[in-house]
This record gives structure tokens, C-alpha cells and sequence, in this order.
């Protein structure tokens, strides 16, 4: 804890930092402040029976608040960038979160926090961030270092420490799956079978070599490896593709091997045709769940999941346009045949693994309207589903206030859950006001109509800050 | 037909019509971030000053020298007087062709009104050098379009991106968004303006159109382009859902959290895209009393979301839950926790091998690789007794 001299001292040399007048000074900093809340209650299965249901109240608060410069040094591009998130759940009993894994009563995550600097070919990111590519959304505190020359040609190398709920200001979000954020609870009860590795530092590491936009082709290879504990958690290699030349066809692809299993653990291709008034696409795609090594999830269930989506869009001059979308998805069954349970695979009453459906929207958008409506249908596993969403607002020239409506009918059949069979109906108004040029605040109201849970009513609290300095 | 049915047949039909009642609002086509609205009050005839042996310059000559997008190089009275006598006009004099103030600015009456209704011409949110261009003797028409058919001249005479791209293509011409786009301050291009959001759209010609539902489909072009999601995207818009802890308004329908299991059984990959299982959505079932692992106080009492303890465990038929857990892991592991399975499948309770065919091959190499999970169902001496270690 620092003394209330030395806090003094932090604080006005922050100051000075941000006051004294000098060449370097940032040109623009920018501060992003968002508050989220949330009241309304769910219902509980424990403790009740259908007529007398248990409702659990939600009174959720979130905070977030963002931090950035840009050009720290004059004609250098060198910045920052922050987010913070504090969370407090005001609805959970006093104690409750403490005997849930993965649940907390209040939180505070930091998102990301890093430092960028950007020359010519060259980009390096050091601290928290966050790096997407076809295998998965991951975070880490780190460094990454991107070289991209003038040929198209590049290289981009990441290493430090994976973001993990257990963590100082961690959130778990981005941790590989199928195994509890950490163990402490459970090794605080003296609970059998407790992994305390799940706490230990993850380092990870990854490269990867580019080509951007050679004759419209662009091209990546990948590797990336995490240890946890010692061990290997993660493994992978990934190839993306891409090509486009403006308007006509564009691709994209992706592939990505686990390195430890030998398996295919994604493999994702986007074919899209373009034209100034329509364009179509189809995509497939099969994944496998993304488990972390840890779990022993991860060595019993490698059956992937193929999906197949056609669409077209019609885009005619005028404010409105429309889409036409078709699914079709499959789980795959691998059980292992020397089991008895093999034998139920040929059985004819084996539920289906074949999804099939297809949406179909218009959007519109003229001067201070817009409007859309989308009709969704599904039928196969786990269950059938129809889908209405008609959605509509309103927002003046000067955009100082916002009105907004969603009504939204669901008549679903699930597969399993015989309390989920009916028609619900969902009703939602947003207002948002512009308070001043940098500050909006929003409310929605919801009200739900069904026979499961008869009538709930929900408030939506937002409020949004945005000031450039 | 039973009443829900009709009640949803009946709202289709009332939100189609809702939809069709807008089909009468006016075209348009070029994107009003890019090109704000205007308020030409003014009679012009391109296609009638062209046949009279007018070109582009004539009336247009500043454009010629131009090097910002906020020069409207447009023709001032001067230019219209080379042909227009428009003193002779407010003289009184019949003049042809016309010279009237009424005749271009209709509705203005000098005896009445002291100037004609003014022009509204928001500079574009763009960056351009006509100069650039005309001395790389790009024609007019190239961009404009063919002008001998029009009337006035508006927004739909500028071009479309498509068009620019024809030439900036990385090699003729920058095809690096910034060439053209505004900038925020953190490099990324501007996004929002007072006229509008800029957000791909109508037949976008690099094939990222955001058109409806993008927030559902963006997935495979985002992990494999993401240097160009990154021209426009900063982390936090990423975040705002893949890192949600609050239901976020304009992703979940109304209701979403009662009626979310149906769309998980067909879709679980989607959910976890956004939710770690055995954090988000485990430890919410366990406070519900759904998730079986949970603290004893909190367990389920009455209600079941599986079939028949005996169909779902014991009967080895098709409504077994090995089916499903094959299938699709996220499903079991959105409530249930590793002790579940060990009950069952594990060397110290009923032995039931779980792992799929191939296994026993690349067992060994997986423990050399991580033993801990091995652990958790084997000994070290079954592990060597099936020659995994």
C-alpha cells in the first residue's frame, strides 16, 4: 500500500506528464467510459416446481472505462490503448458466487492495455492484447512484432502470457475450454481431484509468415504453442487464404491442424460473388470444440460439426435490401465401436444429426428510419424453431435523441427440455438521448409474454461517454 | 388451426405489412457518410448546355487546380455570363438564352427576397485532388459518369467506390484506405459522421459487405482478413460482444435467456464464440440448479432437461447420452463438470471406455505430451498395462 506522500507524488508526476508543455505531447487523447445495468430476475430451476417457479434477481452493473493516445510523439506513430472492466452482480445472495466455479459477484478485468508503434513495414504491440486469426479469439500479455514489406511480403512472431480468469484483472473468456477457470476453490474444500496447474502462468508463443496482396492474393502459415503446468496445452499449425480484386469473386479460407491430436480441428471457406446490386455467397465450415489439453474432454469427443450456408442479397438502388440465407449443418457420431453403444447408432430411432433451415430479411434505411424484418426457421437436433424479429427506430438529423422498437415472436419445440414447447412473444423499446456532444444514455424496457415463464419485465440501463482531448 | 399458430401466422403477416408500408420512400444510392445530403435549389440542365457545345471546363474550370475535397468548383455567375446575359435581364431586356433570376433560382423574386433559397453543399468525408487526376488525364466522365442525359447534377453524379478502385488497385493507384478515408486519431478510418455511419454496404466491392445479420456471418472473414478488419475495428468493438458479460440488446432476441437452449442444441459452436462453457454458461447453470456439479444448495430439485435417467444412462439405444456427447461436447460441457463423466468413465468407477476408435494408437504420444488428464481416469500402472506410457 503506497503512503498518502507518495500516492501525492505518483499523482502529480501523472500530472505534469499529462500538463507540461513540449514537443512530444500526444496529439489526441481519447476517453471511453461506458456503463452498462441490468434489472430484471430468471427464473431457477431449483427449489420449484412449474407452478411455483424460483425467480433469482439480476441487478447487474458493468463499467467500462478506456484509456488512449495516439501519437505520443509528434509524426510517430506511437500510442496506447486501454480498456478496463469493473462488474458487480448487486443480485447474487451474500456467499452465493463463492460455491460457483466461473461465477463472480463483482469482477475487474483488464481487456487489453497496450503500447503500439508503427513504421513503414514495421508494427510492435507490447502489453495485453488480443489476436484473432482462424484458430481461435485469444488474449495475452506480451509482445508482437509484425514486418510487412513493401512487396507484400512479411513475417509476425507473439510470446507471453495467456490471459486466464485466475489471473490478476484476467477474465477467463479467452482461456482454452473444458476445464473449470481455476481450481483454488475446490483445493480451499480439499475436493478430490483438484488440477492446481489450472493456476499456474501459460506461456504461449506463435509466428507466422504473410503474403499481402500479391495480384490480389493474400496467404498466411501459422503456428502457435502453449504450456501449462509444464506441459503442452496447445498445439497448432493454421494455413488462411484470400483473394479478391475488388467487385466479382472474393475467397477466403482456413485451416487449422491440432498439432497434438493430429486432427483437423477447424477448416473454414467463404466463396462470395459481388455485383453493384446483388451478391451471393456459400460457406462451409467444420469445427471441432477448441479444449484446452487439460481436460479430459478433449480426448473423448473429436466428432466435428460440418456446416453449409448459401445466401444471396439483393441490394436494388433505394433504401432497402434483402436476404435470402439457407443452412444446413451436421453433428458428426463417432463412438468407439468396440462398445455396445455402437450398435444403437444403426438403431432407426437415432435422433437426427442434420440441422436444416434458412432465414429471410429486408432491411431498411431511409433519412431518419430504418427498419428490419427477419424470419428464421430451423428444424433437426435438438429441436425445431421459428424465429420473427421485426426491428424499427427513428433518429432526427441532429441525432440528439433515438427511439427504437424490437417485437419478436419465437415458436420453438426443443428437443430434450419438455417445458420448452410453445410460443413466446417479446416485446422491446429503447430510448437513447444525447445529453451532450460527448455523453448518451439509453433505456430499454422488456417485456416477455409465454407460458413457461408466464411474464417477465426487464430494464436495460446504459450510459455512454466519449470525449476526445 | 390450433390458436399459437394462427397468433404467429397473424404477426408474420402484420410484419410483412409493416415492412411493405415503407416501400414507397425515394432511392438512394450513394452513402451519406461519404456524400452528406444537399439542397440544390437551382434549374440546371447539363445535357442541354453539353449539346450546345459546352464542356466540362467551361462552368467547371476550377476543378482543373483543385486539391481539396472541400472545393465545390462549381460555377459562379461569372461562368453563367459567358453565355446567360444577366444584366441585360435585370434591365428588363428579353435575353436568350434566358437570363432571369427566376429562370435558374426558381421561386426567387429580387423585389421580394434579398437572396435566392441558399445551396447546401456539406463538404464530402473524403479526401481528393481533382488536380492528381486530371493530370493523370483521368477523364471527367470517368468518374461523374456520362453527363449528356442529365439534368442536374447531385450526389448520384459522384463516384461510387467501385469506380475508385478500378484505378487504385494497389498498382495503378494506392488501393491503402487512407488514401481516400478519413482517419480517427488512432489511424483506423473515421466511421461516424454527423451524416451517417460509414459501414460497408450495397454491394461493397471488396466483398465485405456488412449487410443484415453481419453480426452472425462476419466470423470466417474476420479470422482470416483481419488487417482489414483492423482499417476500421479497434479491440473494443470486438470485445463488445466476444467478451460480454450483459446480454448485449442488439444480438440476443428478446427473452433470449429462456429460449437460448434450443439454439445451442443446433448451433453450440455460435455460443462459443462469445462464452467459455465451464465459465459463462456452467457456472450460470449451477446457480440456476440446471448444472449437476454445483454446491448441494443449490442443485436441481424437480425439473429434468434429460430424457429418462434410464434411457440417458443405462439403455444402450439411440436416446443414450454417448450420442450426444459425441456429437457435441459443448452441449455437456455448458453444465456439467469433469466429475460427471469420471463417475462412469474412469478407471476407479464403472471403467467405461469413452475414447473414441484410433485411440489406443496415439495414446502413448498424447501422455508424453500431457499426462495430467490421463490421470485423472488411469493409474500409471494401467497406463502402462494398455501401453500408453
Amino acid at each position: 500500500m503506497c503512503s498518502s506522500g507518495v500516492r501525492s507524488a505518483i499523482l502529480a508526476a501523472a500530472a505534469c506528464g499529462f500538463c507540461w508543455p513540449n514537443e512530444g505531447r500526444p496529439s489526441a487523447f481519447i476517453v471511453e467510459a461506458r456503463t452498462e445495468a441490468q434489472m430484471y430476475q430468471i427464473r431457477a430451476y431449483r427449489d420449484s416446481d412449474p407452478d411455483h417457479p424460483v425467480l433469482l434477481p439480476r441487478r447487474r452493473i458493468v463499467q467500462y472505462l478506456g484509456v488512449n493516445g495516439f501519437e505520443l510523439i509528434t509524426g510517430e506513430d506511437l500510442g496506447f490503448e486501454t480498456s478496463m472492466r469493473v462488474y458487480a452482480d448487486l443480485g447474487m445472495q451474500s456467499g452465493e458466487a463463492a460455491k460457483l466455479d466461473g461465477v463472480h459477484s463483482e469482477a475487474a478485468d483488464l481487456l487489453y492495455a497496450y503500447a503500439r508503434f508503427r513504421t513503414g513495414p514495421l508494427e510492435v504491440q507490447l502489453g495485453r492484447q488480443t489476436y484473432v486469426d482462424v484458430m481461435d479469439y485469444m488474449a495475452f500479455d506480451g509482445l508482437r512484432v509484425r514486418y510487412l514489406s513493401k512487396l507484400g511480403l512479411g513475417a509476425e512472431a507473439f510470446g507471453g502470457l495467456w490471459v486466464k480468469g485466475g489471473m490478476l484483472l484476467g477474465t477467463s473468456v479467452y482461456q482454452p475450454d473444458g476445464t473449470r477457470e481455476s481450481d483454488k476453490r475446490r483445493i480451499a474444500l480439499g475436493a478430490p481431484n483438484t488440477n492446481p496447474e489450472l493456476d499456474d502462468i501459460e506461456p504461449v508463443f506463435g509466428a507466422k509468415l504473410l503474403l499481402e496482396n500479391l495480384g490480389g492474393v493474400s496467404a498466411a502459415a501459422g503456428y502457435r504453442k502453449a504450456w501449462l503446468g509444464g506441459k503442452t496445452d496447445l498445439e497448432r499449425a493454421t494455413g488462411e487464404l484470400r483473394y479478391g480484386r475488388g467487385r466479382g469473386l472474393n475467397l477466403t479460407a482456413g485451416v487449422d491442424w491440432d498439432l497434438i491430436i493430429s486432427h483437423l480441428a477447424q477448416v473454414r471457406a467463404l466463396a462470395r460473388w459481388d455485383e453493384a446490386k446483388f451478391a451471393v455467397s456459400a460457406e462451409v465450415i467444420r469445427t471441432s470444440p477448441v479444449l484446452s489439453s487439460e481436460s479430459i474432454w478433449y480426448y473423448f469427443a473429436t466428432a466435428p460439426r460440418d456446416e453449409l450456408r448459401l445466401r444471396g442479397d439483393y441490394t436494388p438502388v433505394g433504401p432497402f435490401r434483402y436476404y435470402l440465407q439457407g443452412t444446413l449443418s451436421q453433428y458428426h457420431t463417432n463412438i468407439n465401436s468396440a462398445l455396445g453403444l455402437a450398435t444403437a447408432l444403426r438403431d432407426q430411432g437415432l435422433p437426427n444429426s442434420l440441422n436444416g433451415g434458412g432465414s429471410a430479411g429486408a432491411a431498411y434505411r431511409e433519412g431518419s428510419f430504418r427498419s428490419a424484418l427477419d424470419v428464421a426457421y430451423r428444424t433437426g437436433y435438438g429441436g425445431r424453431q421459428l424465429w420473427v424479429d421485426l426491428t424499427g427506430g427513428y433518429s432526427p438529423a441532429d441525432n440528439r435523441y433515438s427511439l427504437d422498437g424490437r417485437f419478436s415472436v419465437a415458436n420453438v419445440s426443443d428437443g430434450f427440455n419438455p417445458l420448452l414447447r410453445g410460443t413466446f412473444y417479446g416485446a422491446q423499446v429503447w430510448v437513447s438521448y444525447l445529453f451532450a456532444h460527448a455523453a448518451r444514455g439509453s433505456v430499454a424496457l422488456e417485456e416477455n409474454i409465454n407460458d413457461f415463464t408466464r411474464s417477465d419485465f426487464k430494464i436495460f440501463f446504459l450510459f455512454d461517454f466519449r470525449a476526445i482531448l | 388451426m390450433k390458436r399459437p399458430g394462427r397468433i404467429i401466422t397473424w404477426t408474420a403477416v402484420a410484419s410483412l405489412f409493416g415492412a411493405g408500408l415503407v416501400l414507397a420512400a425515394s432511392g438512394r444510392e450513394r452513402s451519406l457518410a461519404i456524400f452528406p445530403a444537399q439542397v440544390i435549389p437551382i434549374r440546371f440542365n447539363h445535357a442541354v448546355h453539353l449539346e450546345a457545345g459546352a464542356d466540362c471546363t467551361t462552368c467547371h474550370d476550377s476543378a482543373r487546380k483543385s486539391t481539396k475535397a472541400a472545393d465545390r468548383n462549381l460555377p459562379k455567375h461569372p461562368e453563367c455570363e459567358q453565355c446567360h446575359d444577366i444584366k441585360a435581364a435585370q434591365r428588363g431586356r428579353k435575353v436568350d438564352p434566358p437570363a432571369t433570376c427566376e429562370y435558374c433560382h426558381p421561386g426567387f423574386d429580387p423585389s421580394v427576397h434579398r437572396a435566392p433559397p441558399p445551396f447546401e453543399f456539406p463538404t464530402p468525408n473524403l479526401k481528393f485532388n481533382h488536380k492528381v487526376h486530371v493530370d493523370r488525364k483521368v477523364e471527367c466522365t470517368t468518374c461523374h459518369g456520362e453527363m449528356k442525359a442529365v439534368t442536374l447534377g447531385t450526389r448520384m453524379q459522384l463516384p461510387k467506390m467501385a469506380t475508385c478502385l478500378e484505378c487504385h488497385d494497389g498498382s495503378t493507384a494506392s488501393a491503402v484506405c487512407t488514401t481516400c478515408h478519413l482517419e480517427s486519431p488512432s489511424g483506423r478510418l473515421q466511421l461516424s459522421f454527423s451524416s451517417g455511419v460509414l459501414r460497408p454496404m450495397q454491394g461493397n466491392p471488396l466483398g465485405i459487405d456488412h449487410g443484415p445479420r453481419y453480426e452472425f456471418n462476419h466470423g470466417s472473414r474476420a479470422k482470416t482478413d483481419r488487417l482489414v478488419c483492423e482499417q476500421c475495428h479497434a479491440e473494443s468493438d470486438c470485445q463488445r460482444c466476444h467478451n460480454s458479460l450483459q446480454k448485449p440488446l442488439s444480438v440476443h432476441p428478446n427473452d433470449y435467456i429462456t429460449l437460448h437452449p434450443v439454439q445451442a442444441r443446433a448451433d453450440s459452436p455460435r455460443c462459443a464464440s462469445c462464452h467459455r462453457m465451464q465459465s459463462f454458461c456452467a457456472g450460470c447453470h449451477e446457480r440456476t440448479g440446471v448444472g449437476l456439479n454445483s454446491d448441494p444448495s443449490l442443485r436441481a430439485r424437480n425439473v429434468k432437461v434429460h430424457p429418462d435417467y434410464e434411457v440417458w444412462v443405462n439403455t444402450l439405444g439411440p436416446q443414450h447420452h454417448g450420442v450426444a456427447a459425441s456429437r457435441d461436447i459443448n452441449q455437456c460441457i455448458s453444465c456439467h463438470r469433469e466429475e460427471t463423466c469420471l463417475a462412469c468413465h474412469s478407471d476407479f468407477s464403472r471403467q467405461i471406455n469413452p475414447h473414441p476408435d484410433g485411440f489406443q494408437q496415439m495414446c502413448k504420444s498424447l501422455a508424453s505430451k500431457n499426462e495430467r488428464p490421463c490421470l485423472k481416469c488411469h493409474t500409471e500402472s494401467t497406463l502402462v498395462a494398455k501401453g500408453c506410457r
